[in-house]
């Protein structure tokens, strides 16, 4: 037996809106992700390969999982497009649904079952077709065995489906299971007393309370006089400064909660509190009340940055002489057009105004000074002062449009020759993203040389220089 | 690289083996490109590819492309995690019906 679980990016829109830097399919209820409950009722149903089909970028799930090696099963990845419906999706696994019974989870829902409950002599009791149903998803079996029809199906085991569509439904469904049946799943955490769930590294003040029923994640500081509980489930690398409560909430993981915070029936993550009843958000400016703990972001090593700024020295000292004269005789001619835009200059949405002039590609000085990327000129002392490199992603001007996409775009970082020009990929239907990320993942000193001068050149052969 | 061609469910499966990268993605994307004239529905089967790079990528968009033009289709075989990973980095993998067969690919022709 195997099982496919489908979700696709739409069912989870509403879960990224509000916390953009948790992966949906990681996201953690009890502290357990989501994924890892159909991944274990799989295993109680006896099946030995899953197969997760997404429209969603598994990359962080797959760097977590990797072939599912650690549950002694065969875990496999593949991709479908957002308009692809059930019968597309077994169609494009084929190969993988081929001669054997499947379990088909399709949505984002949550399926109730007992880990103490033996599940594979119903399922295979099971003659195919739905099996449960809620508003956001189904578990179906796919080519049971045509012999089940006749044959009375062995008696259902506990299986219930709550639908996950909502903030309230994650808030109310693991205070359920911390508060009721947390004997049911397998769930992180040593326990030494009843719904008491304690992680690793966690640092508890001697004068801070906890109150059962409590999950606490690991590495986890509780500072004095703070009261977590009852009903209270904290992620890890969670830290709890002085006189906070937290009761009957769920804090997610990498959250920093200040002094004196009382957080009572919330959701809260990242910078963000969310009240799970009516679903309002309320994003909190203020980093020492309520705060995301950030790890150190990845920096490029400092020999490339030492090589890009060289670079950026080396082109300004060359290209002087040239814009000097040019830009003067450009502007006499009304074919230098200044403009300043505001753009972004990291995936954080952080920006800074630029001068991004525009040659007009008429009459010789104009053909010669775009020869010579003069319009680039401007961007060198950004490289100068580590805003820009000398390759890398497009600058995007700073909109609303390109505000959301850079939140899905981490690697995002702007340069003033782009991957796209190095590779003459079309400015259009956001597909020089492709290029960008493929080199992005590769980015080496060596490398970017190479590109840049694929772009320098790839500008000096293009016909109309944009 | 060497290119591989079959018929399946009576629609072209093209088979790339080796490397699709800059040296070559021209001269294949010339080949595809031929071929659509005369088919418009194709599937290209990358499971015998052992590396893709970014101009790969860009010719099978530019196929796709002009499948699209002509009122024509493609669909892509991928069958290892090492190209499957490369088309989702790169998020090429919105762009593409992706199968892991190469007959069920030809067949969704047919429907």
């Amino acid at each position: 037996m195997k099982a496919i679980i489908t979700v696709k990016e739409k069912e989870i829109d509403w879960f990224r809106s509000l916390f953009r830097s948790c992966h949906p399919l990681l996201m953690q209820i009890c502290k357990k992700p989501f994924l890892e409950y159909l991944v274990d009722f799989s295993i109680l149903c006896g099946c030995s390969e899953i197969r997760l089909v997404t429209d969603i970028p598994v990359q962080r799930v797959e760097d977590l999982y990797g072939d599912g090696s650690r549950w002694g099963i065969q875990l496999s990845y593949s991709s479908i497009r957002e308009t692809d419906g059930f019968d597309e999706v077994l169609e494009k696994n084929s190969g993988f649904c081929r001669n054997t019974t499947l379990l088909v989870f399709e949505g984002f829902f949550f399926l109730h079952y007992d880990k103490n409950l033996d599940y594979s002599d119903f399922f295979r009791s099971l003659p195919g077709g739905e099996l449960k149903r809620c508003s956001t998803g189904r578990l179906s079996i796919v080519g049971g065995s045509p012999e089940n029809r006749s044959r009375p199906t062995a008696e259902s085991p506990l299986l219930e489906t709550t639908p996950l569509s909502s903030v309230a439904d994650i808030h109310q469904l693991s205070i359920e299971i911390l508060t009721r049946n947390p004997e049911r799943y397998v769930l992180p955490g040593y326990s030494s007393e009843n719904q008491a769930f304690i992680g690793q590294n966690v640092v508890i003040a001697r004068k801070a309370e906890i109150n059962p029923p409590v999950m606490i994640g690991n590495h986890v500081q509780i500072h004095k006089d703070a009261v977590i509980g009852p009903g209270a489930i904290i992620g890890s690398d969670v830290i709890i400064d002085s006189n906070c409560q937290i009761v009957n909430s769920v804090v997610f993981d990498k959250t920093y909660i200040g002094k004196h915070l009382d957080l009572k029936g919330k959701v809260v993550g990242e910078n963000s509190v969310v009240n799970p009843i009516d679903g309002i958000q309320l994003h909190l400016e203020d980093e020492h009340l309520l705060s995301q703990v950030r790890p150190a972001s990845p920096r490029v090593p400092f020999l490339h940055r030492l090589v890009t700024r060289i670079h950026a020295l080396l082109a300004m000292i060359l290209l002087l002489l040239p814009f000097l004269c040019c830009v003067s005789i450009l502007k006499m001619q009304k074919r230098w057009m200044p403009q300043k835009q505001s753009v972004l200059i990291n995936s954080q949405g952080k920006t800074r105004k630029l001068s991004r002039p525009r040659i007009a590609p008429t009459g010789y000085i104009g053909k010669f000074a775009l020869l010579l990327s003069l319009d680039r000129f401007p961007l060198l002392s950004a490289v100068l002062g580590g805003k820009l490199s000398m390759i890398g992603s497009k600058i995007l001007e700073d909109t609303g449009e390109n505000r959301e996409k850079i939140k899905e775009y981490s690697s995002y970082r702007p340069a003033v020759f782009s991957y796209a020009e190095a590779e003459t990929w079309p400015d259009e239907n956001s597909e020089w993203e492709i290029v960008e990320r493929f080199h992005l993942a590769r980015k080496s000193i060596f490398h970017d040389q190479i590109l840049l001068i694929k772009a320098i050149v790839n500008r000096i052969y293009t016909e109309d220089n944009p | 690289m060497k290119l591989n061609k079959e018929i399946l469910k009576t629609r072209p499966v093209f088979s790339p083996e080796g490397r699709l990268d800059a040296s070559n993605a021209g001269l294949f994307k010339s080949r595809l490109n031929e071929e659509i004239t005369a088919e418009k529905e194709i599937v290209i089967d990358l499971s015998r590819l052992e590396f893709l790079d970014s101009s790969g990528i860009g010719a099978l968009i530019s196929i796709h492309r002009k499948c699209d033009k002509e009122r024509g289709g493609l669909k892509l075989v991928c069958q290892h995690d090492r190209i499957r990973k490369v088309l989702e980095l790169t998020r090429a993998d919105r762009l593409f019906d992706i199968y892991d067969e190469a007959e069920a690919a030809a067949g969704s022709f047919l429907k």
